[in-house]
């Protein structure tokens, strides 16, 4: 399964991360997940439990920001969500001029956004 | 009461083995090897396409290959019967090799006097093409019963690969493939992709497919 990759670096991270800023508990993390991605929300909320066992994210609420398709019209310029533009057999639709040649604005990315840490008292 | 704090990271979970393939394409061009990745999905004739084009290489190019699989070792049983040089890697169930995981299998199978290492990736049409291997080159196999639409449907694939192989043409007049329609889809997703149609089983476009192998080759050993 294709999300379980994607935990598990985001797990790798995350442990760096933890690392870096000398914490030892991290409450959540927030992850932008563009809709361009091959990656599911849904199926990578259902492996989270799984991949973040024993791990710095184990009981870490995971916050999914999903970042809409944008993409550029090469010919008017004009700034469209791909996945709604298409024709029937799947070539993309430039709402205002119908051209198929786009260049993508945003909604590749699968990007760790921020981690909520836990600061235990009297450890400052 | 234990406090939150917010840390901002904004870092791609891509960013570490993005920049690890970088290292292994320097390393690589270091020790005069190519690395072409070989992805498609299951049952497009990956195996077969690279016995036929062993034997086409031979006597030109040092060939050795890295099997990819999620766990078996039938396709590297395939290839050391033919008599190519051959290593398995299991993903251990994960659907795609990342740059680590292809270092490690370059390692154990020794690549000093290779020209060209061919990795034949997990047969899969979406993952794969997210991880960069650190192979020099991509390439993707789409076969005649999978459809002329596939680059529609699957368009980072068609993205990340400098050429599309169309495996057998020898059954193409059983299906209703369009060889026109499959060359625009795939150019509307890449216009730079190279496209040569091959049978894998009759050795049609096999030495045309050799020599895109070869002069891309002497391009990085250069």
């Amino acid at each position: 399964m294709h999300e379980m990759g994607m935990v598990l670096n985001i797990v790798r991270e995350a442990e760096k991360q933890a690392q870096m800023y000398h914490v030892n508990k991290i409450a959540s993390l927030t992850l932008e997940v563009g809709e361009l991605t091959g990656a599911e929300p849904r199926y990578i909320r259902n492996c989270w439990p799984a991949a973040t066992e024993n791990t710095i994210l184990d009981g870490a609420e995971l916050i999914i920001k999903e970042v809409e398709g944008l993409v550029t019209c090469n010919d008017c310029k004009f700034v469209y969500r791909v996945l709604e533009h298409m024709t029937s057999d799947l070539r993309p639709d430039c709402p205002k001029c119908h051209s198929e040649k786009w260049t993508l604005k945003q909604g590749r990315q699968l990007m760790i956004d921020e981690i909520g840490v836990i600061d235990e008292q009297g450890d400052q | 009461m234990d406090n939150v704090r917010i840390i901002k990271v904004k870092k791609s979970i891509f960013e570490d083995n993005d920049k690890d393939a970088e290292r292994l394409r320097q390393q690589l061009k270091k020790e005069k090897t190519i690395l072409l990745n070989l992805m498609s999905s299951p049952g497009s004739g990956k195996t077969s396409t690279l016995l036929a084009l062993a034997k086409e290489l031979q006597g030109k190019l040092k060939i050795a290959v890295l099997e990819a699989d999620i766990d078996s070792a039938v396709d590297t049983e395939t290839m050391l019967k033919a008599g190519i040089k051959a290593i398995q890697i299991h993903t251990g169930g994960m659907c795609h090799l990342d740059a680590d995981m292809t270092r490690q299998g370059l390692i154990e199978l020794g690549t000093e006097d290779m020209d060209l290492v061919i990795l034949e990736n997990v047969g899969n049409l979406v993952c794969p093409a997210e991880f960069d291997t650190g192979a020099v080159r991509n390439m993707t196999i789409l076969s005649v019963p999978e459809g002329h639409d596939k680059p529609l449907k699957y368009p980072l694939m068609y993205e990340v690969c400098d050429i599309l192989i169309v495996n057998k043409i020898d059954v193409m007049e059983y299906f209703d493939f369009d060889k026109e329609k499959v060359i625009e889809y795939a150019k509307l997703r890449n216009p730079e992709i190279d496209i040569i149609f091959i049978s894998a089983k009759t050795g049609e476009g096999i030495p045309e497919l050799a020599n895109w192998i070869v002069k891309n080759t002497k391009e990085w050993i250069a």
